[in-house]
């Protein structure tokens, strides 16, 4: 079989996807696309390599092991191991019946690993094109910027304040359907104002030239209708986290979260513990073309526990991840937020 | 008038968190979080309307379903289920329109 690796590799992803139906054969589609494919199977044969041959090379890059915790955790770790196996299947291939085999792998592999996992590696490897190679596990290949953790008090547990923002490794915080800190009762003004802005006409995404469309339901969101805005370059917006959150979701503010108590920062951003745990946040410094982004101010909203209300009105930016306004933050640069969790 | 009764929502309700479910065996696993939420919601909303203080079934009624934010922030992209988008919203709008039976709106 006269096909290189990563050949052999692009070839049993591509035939794979017959086996795949929904978000994940979605996913797959567009790694198996000609560009990504040349990029995303020569990294990966790479990757098969040193996993045969662990003194000579690296075993599995951190960064991939980090996504995969991130996006489904212990259960992403095991699926990334089937999808290595897969793919050293896959480059040991002499014949169409073992290809035929790496493709059924392949697509076991990529069910475990979900559509948001396939989609997150790819975001990875792709953005490493051109990329800056000092930035390791940035995710960034383009001109923006993430900082790393801090972690000169490792082991230490952060002290309950905002002064310990950075200085220590994050302690996620779990879910909680508890009340929020800065959570307040609930009146009936405050009912009325949340009603206001679930119905607001939001029919149509809201349009602008030169920037990512909104759509109505992240128009909601905002307490009247966000302006888009383009943040000059070097400004850096932040995005608080749990665990298990998506560092390069779409909510963001400019707010710097380490200036903040968890209390100001839940009601402003009216944002629930039952959705986000907190503990660490991310920061994106704007690359040098700018960013264009929706902002306005968080619409308030109820608390976890359905009697109180987050009153919201801090800044909120909505960022649509898309080939306009992207984001790229590593998922391993997490800071400590520094509140008790 | 609101678009939904009550008997109506509760049974949309079901079949949005179905939906998630179904998203959650298709790859996206934070769906079944956001069926369990949109599930206890329901049971909420039953249990308000029995005990019938009008402010908490109002409450309630403000938050039946999980919003974009709430979505993103458990990494649930829900640009990739436009299905899932048209149902929560027209089942936020309905419960928000069915809160004024239990909350009038003076301010207008």
């Amino acid at each position: 079989m006269s096909m290189s690796s990563a050949e052999k590799i692009g070839e049993a992803m591509s035939r794979s996807c017959k086996h795949l139906r929904g978000d994940v054969l979605t996913a797959v589609e567009a790694m198996v696309e000609p560009e990504a494919l040349a990029i995303m199977a020569g990294v990966f044969a790479a990757v098969a390599l040193a996993q045969l041959n662990p003194v000579s090379g690296a075993a599995v890059d951190t960064a991939i092991v980090a996504l995969a915790w991130y996006s489904a955790g212990l259960a992403g770790v095991l699926a990334l191991s089937d999808f290595i196996d897969a793919t050293i299947t896959a480059t040991g291939a002499a014949s169409e019946a073992e290809l035929n085999e790496a493709a059924m792998s392949y697509s076991k592999a990529f069910v475990a690993l979900g559509a948001m996992l396939l989609e997150a590696l790819m975001a990875k490897f792709l953005a490493k094109k051109g990329g800056k190679s000092g930035d390791k596990g940035s995710g960034g290949g383009g001109s923006g910027s993430s900082k790393t953790a801090k972690t000169a008090d490792k082991g230490k547990p952060p002290a309950p304040s905002s002064s310990a923002a950075g200085k220590s490794p994050p302690r996620f915080g779990k879910r909680s359907k508890t009340t929020e800190p800065g959570a307040k009762r609930a009146d009936a003004k405050t009912l009325r104002e949340i009603r206001r802005a679930k119905l607001r006409e939001v029919h149509q995404p809201l349009k602008k030239e030169g920037w990512s469309d909104i759509p109505g339901n992240h128009i909601k969101t905002f307490k009247s209708y966000p302006e888009p805005v383009e943040l000059k370059p070097g400004q850096k917006i932040y995005r608080v986290l749990d665990s298990e959150s998506n560092p390069n979701g779409g909510y963001w503010t400019t707010e710097n979260p380490a200036k903040m108590t968890e209390a100001d920062w839940r009601s402003g951003a009216a944002v629930k513990g039952e959705w986000n745990g907190d503990g660490a946040f991310v920061e994106y410094e704007v690359p040098k073309e700018g960013l264009k982004v929706w902002s306005g101010e968080a619409a308030p909203q109820m608390s976890s526990d359905g009697k109180s209300v987050l009153g919201g009105g801090g800044n909120q930016l909505w960022i649509a991840q898309d080939g306009i306004s992207a984001t790229k933050v590593a998922p391993d640069s997490a800071i400590s937020t520094g509140w008790s969790n | 008038m609101p678009a939904r009764t009550i008997d109506e929502l509760l049974m949309d309700l079901d079949r949005l968190a179905a939906m998630f479910d179904e998203a959650a065996t298709n790859g996206y696993p934070s769906g079944s979080y956001a069926a369990q939420a949109i599930r206890e919601r329901r049971t909420s909303l039953v249990e308000r309307i029995a005990d019938g203080d009008d402010m908490e079934i109002a409450a309630r009624l403000l938050d039946m379903v999980p919003n974009a934010k709430d979505l993103d922030a458990i990494g649930f992209n829900i640009g990739r289920h436009p299905n899932i988008v048209a149902l929560l919203d027209e089942l936020d709008t309905a419960a928000a329109e069915i809160s004024f039976e239990y909350l009038g709106d003076e301010e207008e």
